[in-house]
């Protein structure tokens, strides 16, 4: 949900009507504006700051480096193993990702088509939906049990827990956006003579874009981000992810900041430079399904 | 090549109390163009639908080919339809939605590129072939549609309003160019419409329905010179038949409200067989039988009633005059010269040789 959050802050409202000419108040914008840079600008100067100083320089964290400490860097990758931990996260992500746009999509494409002539596909959307209302937390002790039971305990695990622990925000998702297909296009694909598998692949799927797109970057900024489920699921130290990894720097007796900045920034950037890449798309997507 | 059966066919939508069709029988001849035709609600795209295979059928055999289908899953029927909405395929271009069908059968690229080109060619596509589907005008998508169809090498054909969107130009333009597709294909069609002047102008027979049933089945001629019943009467013919409440009289039909004209020796014999003599009935006259000019008024002295133009309008070749004789109100046809001002007191005549009559309670026409 955290990604949620960061999404509609950084999307443009799309239905703004260009028609509608209210003054704007420049006063009130510029201050709301220089707020809002101070609010996510701030932390990260902060973070990078204390990522190139040394520990002696800790007393005031505003000020800037005397010294810059790239070495910091150096350490935190090593420290973190990063590489390992980086391509741990990478395959459960990505994997995660393409077998969630794959399946979700079908799922939520078929409850969504015959709930309401069958009864079966009615409860299933309403089991589905409701699972969205339980807290991890509550299921976490029996799920740690569970996964162990069937030693799902490693990457592979987490990876097929990621993809099934989707599914009731990502049905209700697609769900809605299926409902505005209409169904006269897949009666024209079964008079053309397609299969369902076809129907689906060929005219439904493509149709589900912008869908896909907003499903994929919720699940990767979860997947990538998630803290919770490594650290209750993953107790081999080969098989952890980069967010994970971030423990080793709270050591017994001190935190070493300095080496945990610099390793939060290294854990940062693929997430931005994805996210930078991502929000063209996303856009793109939400106005072409609007406009239609 | 193909022949379509369908008997006594039946179809209750789930959760509905009554048939949306029902007992829907009729024999389709090889190359026949067949226009579905009634009113909104009376069950043309049901029964379009249960042809399709998308709509299960209730009750009743679907034959094609001699083989009942009722079963046959849409995609095995071989039948190409044009949907009222299109229902064209948003994320591909005019070639690849044209040539889906085709590629889905897995025939060679260049087999489907000859076809989709001259498919393209007849509808004037051609130059739209690479665009997507919302980047055409109404006309151009609707053609796209159309062109789906022909592309294929279907047994049948059904077009469900396939002109409903379209402005009046465009409509008569795509009237034509689906007549002619016709000619060139000679494969059967079932074209919907509610539309009587396309069933009028496009049909080999019409079928026209009302409340779910077949009310007649005929060539445009016979339907609108031969109605059996008071609904086909009013329903063919724009603007559409007049009808009276009248009393059968010493050889003269009248509603004591105005109207008063005799009935001709040989429509009056039918009608005293069959024993309507004093009896109530209902009279029919299309606009066009009614009559201003002096030849006629002097041809059929005993119809001749004398009305007060309320409104007219006039039409070019004809205009219409919507007249009043006492509190008898009608619509009369006239040539554009006898055009008449309202408010003017004109003589008419009725030329009752041409009139329709039908049995009050059952509303079929006499005969
Ligand atoms: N899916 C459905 N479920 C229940 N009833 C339906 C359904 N589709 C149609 N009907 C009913 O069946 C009857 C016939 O509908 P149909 O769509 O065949 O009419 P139509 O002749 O095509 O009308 P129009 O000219 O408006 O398209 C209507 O009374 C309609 O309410
Ligand atoms: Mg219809």
């Amino acid at each position: 949900m955290q990604a949620n959050a960061d999404l509609n802050n950084n999307t443009p409202a799309p239905r703004k009507s260009k028609k509608r000419k209210k003054k704007v108040n420049w006063t009130l914008t510029s201050v709301m504006m220089v707020l809002a840079i101070f609010a996510i600008l701030g932390p990260l100067y902060i973070t990078v700051v204390i990522a190139l100083k040394d520990p002696s320089q800790m007393t005031n964290v505003l000020s800037l480096p005397k010294q810059i400490h790239w070495e910091n860097f150096k350490n935190a990758w090593q420290m973190t193993n990063f590489p390992k931990m980086f391509l741990n996260t990478l395959f459960i992500t990505v994997v995660n990702v393409i077998f969630t746009i794959f399946t979700n999509s079908m799922a939520a494409y078929v409850i969504t088509r015959y709930r309401l002539k069958n009864k079966f596909f009615n409860m299933m959307y309403y089991y589905f939906i409701s699972a969205m209302f339980i807290p991890f937390n509550v299921i976490m002790l029996p799920l740690v049990k569970e996964v162990s039971a069937f030693h799902m305990d490693n990457i592979i695990g987490i990876t097929f827990l990621y993809i099934v622990f989707g599914l009731p925000q990502n049905i209700f998702l697609y769900s809605g956006f299926v409902k505005e297909i209409p169904t006269a296009l897949e009666e024209a694909a079964e008079m053309d003579g397609a299969k369902p598998m076809q129907i689906f692949f060929k005219v439904i799927f493509p149709l589900m874009k912008p869908m896909h797109a907003t499903v994929a970057i919720l699940s990767f900024m979860w997947t990538w981000n998630d803290f919770l489920m490594p650290l209750v699921l993953l107790s081999n130290p080969d098989q952890q992810t980069l967010q994970l990894a971030q423990y080793v720097f709270q050591g017994q007796f001190s935190t070493q900041y300095n080496l945990a900045f610099a390793s939060y920034v290294l854990v940062l950037l693929p997430v931005l430079i994805m996210y930078v890449f991502f929000q063209k798309y996303i856009i793109a997507g939400v106005t072409s399904g609007s406009v239609k | 090549m193909v022949e379509i059966n369908l008997k006594h066919i039946y179809k209750e939508y789930d959760g509905n109390d009554n048939y949306s069709v029902s007992d829907f029988n009729l024999d389709i001849k090889d190359k026949e163009f067949i226009v579905f035709v009634g009113p909104s609600g009376c069950g043309k795209s049901t029964t379009l639908r249960m042809i399709a295979g998308l709509e299960d059928i209730s009750k009743g055999d679907l034959v094609m080919d001699g083989k009942v289908i009722n079963d046959l899953a849409p995609k095995d029927r071989d039948i190409a339809m044009v949907f009222q909405n299109y229902a064209l395929y948003p994320n591909m271009t005019v070639f690849d939605n044209m040539g889906f069908g085709l590629s889905i059968k897995k025939m060679p690229k260049d087999e489907i590129k000859k076809r989709v080109d001259n498919a393209a060619e007849i509808l004037g596509l051609t130059d739209f072939l690479q665009r997507k589907p919302a980047a055409l005008s109404g006309g151009q998508r609707q053609r796209v549609a159309l062109g789906r169809a022909i592309v294929r090498d279907a047994k049948l054909f059904l077009l469900d309003e396939p002109l409903s969107n379209l402005d009046a130009k465009l409509r008569v333009d795509m009237r034509t160019q689906i007549a002619q597709l016709h000619q060139r294909l000679q494969t059967n069609m079932i074209y919907v419409t509610h539309d009587q002047v396309e069933a009028m102008t496009m049909a080999d027979r019409i079928v026209i329905m009302n409340d779910g049933k077949i009310q007649q089945v005929g060539t445009p001629d016979e339907l609108y010179n031969k109605p059996t019943n008071k609904f086909v009467a009013g329903f063919m013919g724009s603007p559409s038949m007049n009808f009276f409440d009248a009393e059968l009289k010493n050889g003269r039909v009248s509603n004591g409200r105005g109207l008063d004209v005799a009935v001709p020796e040989g429509r009056l014999k039918v009608l005293r067989e069959k024993g309507y003599d004093g009896k109530k009935l209902t009279v029919g006259i299309r606009p066009e039988d009614i009559h201003t000019e002096q030849v006629a008024l002097e041809a059929m002295p005993d119809a001749v009633v004398s009305a007060k133009v309320e409104v007219s309008e006039f039409l070019g070749t004809d205009s219409m005059l919507y007249s009043r004789t006492g509190e008898t109100e009608f619509v009369a046809q006239v040539n554009a010269r006898d055009y008449h001002k309202p408010g003017e007191e004109v003589e008419m005549a009725f030329e009752m040789s041409k009139a329709h009559f039908f049995d009050d309670d059952t509303e079929l026409t006499i005969e």
